[in-house]
């Protein structure tokens, strides 16, 4: 009798589960115009979760979401197949946006909106995907040992005078990928390798950790540059952690360029799902993230940078706002992931 | 008094084998109601295949059983075992330890209703003295206590025949030989037909109305006790049921003559043939055949004299005043315990 | 006319054989070895599927190297700590023994990648403990958490209780005649452990070991997160950046070898200690009473065990929990979720493994395949997981997808867990003889019958066992809840996981935590049914 009334319970607990996820009607794949969009994000940020809510406040429209690993998402979409309920693919790196567009998940999307929302550069030509954040790959670097102008390139990282004094996470990262890829498209193979070697050089440990971990260390003395997004330094800067707010306090930021044309930038982006049930609201949903007011509420809340020219700086990535960033379109090193991530593994970078 | 009634279980021709090697070879044997048959044989005779063939816990290969006038195991018949009406007791017993006692013997007795199951269960339990027992747990009982309520429960669904494989064998000396009578009281009180396999002569001529014997996979000789025990057809018969020497004779004119003395030898034709002579079929005999004591041993209800004569050697059972050995001692054969056998079935 | 009808006699009497063979219990229990064997056969299709991902076989052969050394040090360090803890606490009695004597297996409710995040955070060489060592103190750790050792320290941490509760067994089950024999042969104390105790407890070390190494294996993100590249780098990799699941899928092979290597012996090894179990003699071992200097070492050394295996990663996770404020509602939600799922999964695979431990006796391939399910890599089980599921996404009505999302989240964790549901129960049903069963038939039960009124009942304890293992392993599985889960469903684990991903570790601990505090309560009730006392006194 006892296991019968604890069954009983625990079946209710699911079912509980269940009505509190799903929803109050029927399921999140359901009807192709009836009030909702399937978001597939491989962000996972608390901040966005108060801007899907004022989507749906705004709209109507309710955001049902799964959140995971960019690549598995794509296979999970992959596996799918038409059967997808997936209407909107998110993530925050141009090469995952590039993967997912060349396993045939995203369809071309051709929206006044976004064209107008998000520069040339930062979108899929055919219009597979758009950026609406962009993020750069810069360094926090300790200014009692290290001048400004030391890091103000990229070759700099790489250079002998930085030799033992360099942090940075490990070769498969993303955001160390696309910067690599980059470098490939900017300097072509033999150079990138170079600077790769350079750069493993420069090390002043094996890679270990985030880019957070990178920045604590140089405040910590362990190293005296360290490569980073920005917006984990911002973050630190800015928080409500006073131990980080400690950290970074004695830091700075520094925008190294790319042939003098600017800091290496990165983007939060998304395209349509090839076969989404609800197509109209995921295009509804990805102009409104590249809305003005969304992109600064990333910038407020996730200290990413605006992808539009024209949004007004907020605070507090505003101190940064005015940092060159170099204008190559990002799908341009998003195809070079694999080729980085085999140069660095040729040079050494674990 | 009785008429001959059709078996309860009529086993014909069954064989088993066990990846090629035969374990059951074309055995064939009748179970009738309310008379308890042993099947005595060797460890590795075959006689538990058997046992569990007609149980329906295997299958057999060759050969046809029937039930009640039901056939239940042919070449394309498989009743199974829940369906054949057919109890079985275990040699380990198989009590099931989460059941106390009483539920246990009630396991079998689904059909009825709740108070009527308690009703019957507390019968059998009250038949086999175990009343005051039926809310104990299998494994506080006795061993002799584990054997009731196993033969109980086995009872209980009021089987058309009761199949035992060795069922005393857990138990020791005086207690094996309680619980036996016990039991036998028991059974004799239901109506089934039982089949009690046991590897020792003296328990299954005691239990039983019938005995078959069995070696290596084959039925040797069926009949009651007294005829498999005096008139053996084979010398593994004749071995089965306990000592038997074997010594070469020569028949002639209806008495068989062999080194250990002479004796009738009934419808015996002339010619060589083979004495079976059980070790008290040789007693002193002032005026018998000379034969030199070779060595006495004590065996509590007798002494065990083996003698020698004429180059055969024989054991013979001294209820008292052993002779010495080296001693001669003169013998003759008790014709009641000895018996013929054809020369060819005596090298079995 | 005769003949033909001779003729069918003569098909009938070969087929009915065969269609008796499988009885509905041996298709359940075929059933429940094919959803264990999904998503193996998965890698397998997604391996042969297309060609590997570009990398260099210099790397892969560190990959292979530092997840054998790690395995390595994991299986060495468990096998030390695990042994030593056990012995002490069977054969001494010292302040606070009968506390230790269930404790110490309590690091098995705290999931290895809370841990990591633990220990990364609290031995950060720019965290605040290290700070102040340096600032205050003048020195510095000799070592880096972020590193093989550390990851081997951390790991060991989380699994030394298999090693522990296997070894506890064995000991409370040893022969006093051996170890008195040993005595008797000129043996010190010492020796009789190094000579006798141990070797006799062999096959539950090897288990206990072989538990530990496969959950090395299997582990998904710890090591990662503790910056050692092992093979699952190499399978992210392949898949992430390469964007090849099939190399991902042909990385995963090897990993599968040596679990399949592992599960096979802890198989044999557990073969082996159920035949030494028969021959328990019940005579109270000889406990010794420490005193003085060794009572308090062998209370320090417990208590040390306890406060690295969760008291302190758990204060840890609690302190920075506390430092952020925390989203109850969702919280609290995926708290929900995660219950449901752990008494979900523990129910279905339960049952399965219930099925094949039934249908077993004919079956035992089936059983060989359905282990292989626990020993695939946490990193693989994605790929693998993705093939059968894609199978049932593409058939789903659009209505049903979320109850479907979550039946095949069910059916992912039987695949992973039923080893580990099944160990309990076969030791369970040891306790039904053959005969047991055959009794049951003959008194008139059907062959579904007997299984559900003879063997399910003798073996009704070992189901909760069963059920409570199953719940606690769901309450921290990670990679099928990432891959498969519906829509708007998060569990605890997932949470915390998106938290680290995301460099936002002092968010990750709250839901850390909770996942703990959930497994607790199940982990204290197994560690205390298991500790019970030594058969026959």
């Amino acid at each position: 009798m006892t296991v019968r009334s604890k069954l009983l319970v625990l079946l209710g607990g699911i079912s509980l589960s269940a009505c509190g996820t799903s929803g109050n009607d029927g399921s999140p794949a359901a009807g192709g115009t009836g009030g909702e969009v399937n978001l597939y994000t491989a962000r996972h940020y608390d901040s966005d979760m108060a801007l899907y809510e004022r989507f749906t406040r705004e709209t109507g429209i309710r955001i049902n979401r799964i959140e995971g690993d960019a690549d598995q998402l794509i296979a999970r979409m992959r596996s799918e197949g038409e059967r997808s309920p997936a209407d909107l693919f998110i993530t925050a790196d141009a090469g995952a946006l590039w993967r997912a567009e060349q396993a045939g998940v995203l369809q071309p999307v051709q929206s006044a909106v976004l064209n107008e929302r998000v520069p040339v550069n930062l979108r899929d030509r055919d219009g597979d995907w758009h950026g609406f954040t962009r993020r750069a790959r810069v360094v926090a670097y300790n200014p009692e040992k290290v001048r400004p102008e030391d890091v103000d390139s990229y070759e700099d990282l790489a250079a002998p005078g930085l030799r033992g004094r360099l942090c940075v996470r490990s070769s498969d990262n993303i955001y160390n990928l696309s910067l690599v890829g980059a470098l490939i498209e900017a300097w072509g193979e033999q150079r990138a390798e170079q600077w790769a070697r350079g750069v493993v050089a420069n090390m002043a440990r094996q890679p270990e950790g985030g880019d957070r971990d990178q920045i604590r260390a140089v405040g910590a003395g362990i190293c005296d540059v360290a490569i980073t997004n920005s917006y984990y330094f911002i973050r630190m800067e800015s928080g409500e952690d006073e131990a980080d707010r400690a950290v970074v306090r004695p830091l700075r930021l520094g925008f190294p360029s790319l042939d003098g044309h600017g800091s290496h930038v990165n983007i939060s982006g998304g395209g349509i799902a090839a076969s989404a049930p609800n197509r109209e609201n995921a295009i509804r949903l990805l102009e409104f993230l590249a809305s003005s007011e969304a992109q600064q509420h990333f910038a407020r809340f996730n200290n990413e940078f605006p992808a539009g020219p024209d949004v007004p700086a907020v605070p507090p990535t505003d101190r940064y706002a005015q940092f060159a960033a170099h204008p190559m379109p990002v799908e341009a090193f998003a195809e070079h992931q694999p080729l980085a991530q085999a140069i660095m593994s040729r040079a050494g970078w674990r | 008094m009785t008429l001959p009634r059709s078996p309860v279980i009529a086993a014909s021709a069954v064989s088993k084998r066990y990846a090629g090697a035969p374990a059951v070879q074309e055995a064939s044997l009748a179970l009738r109601a309310g008379r308890i048959t042993c099947l005595l044989g060797p460890s590795g005779c075959g006689k538990t295949t058997l046992l569990r063939i007609i149980a329906g816990l295997e299958r057999a290969d060759e050969g046809e059983i029937r039930a009640e006038n039901r056939i239940i195991e042919a070449r394309n018949v498989f009743v199974p075992p829940e369906a054949r009406r057919i109890g079985f007791v275990f040699q380990d017993l198989a009590l099931f330890p989460h059941l106390s006692v009483l539920n246990n013997v009630a396991f079998g007795l689904r059909a009825l209703g709740r108070e009527e199951r308690r009703s019957r269960a507390m019968t059998l339990l009250e038949r086999f003295h175990l009343a005051d027992r039926a809310d104990a747990w299998p494994h506080s009982l006795s061993g002799g206590e584990q054997q009731r309520v196993a033969i109980a429960r086995a009872l209980a669904p009021g089987p058309a025949a009761l199949l035992l494989d060795e069922p005393f064998s857990g138990l020791d000396g005086d207690l094996r030989a309680q619980v036996r009578d016990f039991v036998l009281s028991g059974l004799r009180e239901s109506a089934a037909a039982v089949l009690v396999v046991t590897h020792d002569p003296e328990e299954a001529m005691l239990l039983g109305d019938e005995l078959v014997l069995m070696a290596r996979g084959r039925i040797v000789q069926s009949g009651t006790p007294e005829e498999c025990y005096f008139r053996p057809r084979s010398a593994a018969a004749a071995r089965l049921l306990g000592r038997a020497n074997l010594v070469p004779a020569m028949v002639t004119g209806g008495v068989a003559s062999c080194a250990f003395g002479m004796f009738p030898a009934g419808g015996f034709g002339n010619g060589p043939a083979v004495a079976m002579l059980r070790p008290d079929a040789l007693q002193l005999e002032p005026c018998g055949i000379a034969a030199e004591v070779i060595d006495v041993r004590f065996g509590g209800s007798h002494y065990e004299v083996r003698l020698r004569a004429q180059g055969q050697e024989a054991v013979m059972h001294l209820g008292k005043e052993p002779p010495t050995p080296g001693e001669e001692v003169r013998i003759g054969i008790e014709p009641s315990r000895a018996a013929l056998l054809p020369q060819e079935v005596a090298a079995d | 006319m005769a003949l033909s009808s001779g003729a069918a006699t003569a098909i009938l009497s070969r087929r009915r054989p065969v269609a008796r063979n499988l009885s509905g219990l041996q298709w359940l229990a075929l059933l429940a070895a094919l959803v264990a064997a999904l998503p193996l056969s998965g890698i397998v299709v997604t391996a042969l599927s297309g060609p590997g991902a570009a990398i260099p076989l210099h790397d892969l052969l560190r990959y292979a190297w530092t997840s054998a050394w790690l395995a390595v040090l994991v299986g060495f360090i468990t096998a030390t700590l695990g042994t030593t803890a056990a012995w002490i606490v069977v054969m001494q009695r010292f302040p606070g023994h009968s506390f230790f004597c269930w404790a110490l297996a309590l690091p098995l409710a705290a999931p290895a990648f809370a841990l990591a995040y633990a220990y990364a955070d609290l031995f950060d060489p720019a965290g605040d403990l290290r700070l102040w060592m340096r600032g205050s103190l003048g020195f510095d750790l000799p070592f880096e958490i972020r590193s093989i050792g550390g990851a081997a320290l951390v790991l060991s941490c989380a699994f030394y209780p298999y090693v522990y509760l296997a070894m506890r067994a064995a000991f409370l089950g040893q022969s006093v005649s051996a170890l008195e024999s040993a005595r008797m042969l000129g043996c010190s104390p010492r020796q009789t452990f190094f000579r006798a105790a141990l070797p006799l407890a062999r096959p539950a070390l090897a288990a206990g070991v072989a538990l530990a190494v496969m959950e090395t294996l299997a582990d998904y993100g710890a090591a990662q997160f503790l910056a050692v590249q092992t093979l699952t780098t190499g399978v992210v990799r392949s898949w992430s950046v390469f964007g090849s699941p099939a190399g991902a899928a042909q990385l995963a092979v090897p990993l599968l070898g040596a679990a399949a290597l592992l599960l096979w012996v802890e198989r044999s090894a557990r073969r082996g200690r159920s035949h030494d179990a028969a021959q328990i003699q019940p005579r109270p071992l000889a406990i010794e009473q420490l005193h003085g200097a060794r009572a308090a070492g062998a209370t320090m050394f417990c208590g040390l065990l306890l406060t690295l295996g969760l008291l302190l990663p758990a204060g840890w996770l609690l302190a920075s929990a506390l430092a952020h404020s925390p989203d109850l509602p969702r919280l609290a939600q995926a708290a929900l979720n995660s219950l449901s799922m752990g008494a979900a999964g523990a129910l279905v695979t339960t049952g399965l493994a219930l099925a094949l431990a039934l249908g077993a006796a004919r079956l035992p391939l089936a059983v060989r395949i359905a282990s292989l399910g626990y020993a695939t890599p946490g990193a693989a089980i994605a790929i693998g997981l993705l093939v059968p599921a894609a199978l049932v996404w593409r058939i789903v009505p659009a209505g049903a997808a979320f109850w479907v999302g979550l039946c095949l989240l069910v059916c992912a964790y039987a695949a992973r867990l039923m080893a580990a549901a099944l160990e309990p129960i076969d030791a369970g049903m040891a306790r039904v003889t053959p005969s047991m069963i055959w009794a049951g038939r003959t008194l008139g039960r059907s062959e579904m019958g007997a299984a559900f009124f003879v063997q399910v009942p003798i073996a009704r304890a070992s189901l909760l066992t069963a059920g409570l293992i199953v719940f606690i392993d769901v309450l921290k599985e990670l990679p099928a809840t990432l891959i498969l889960r519906p829509f708007n469903f998060d569990t605890l684990a997932v949470i915390a996981n998106n938290y680290a991903l995301d460099e936002r570790l002092g968010q990750a601990g709250l839901p850390s935590l909770l996942i703990i505090l959930l497994a607790l309560p199940p982990t204290i009730w197994l560690s205390r049914k298991i500790a019970a006392a030594r058969p026959g006194t």
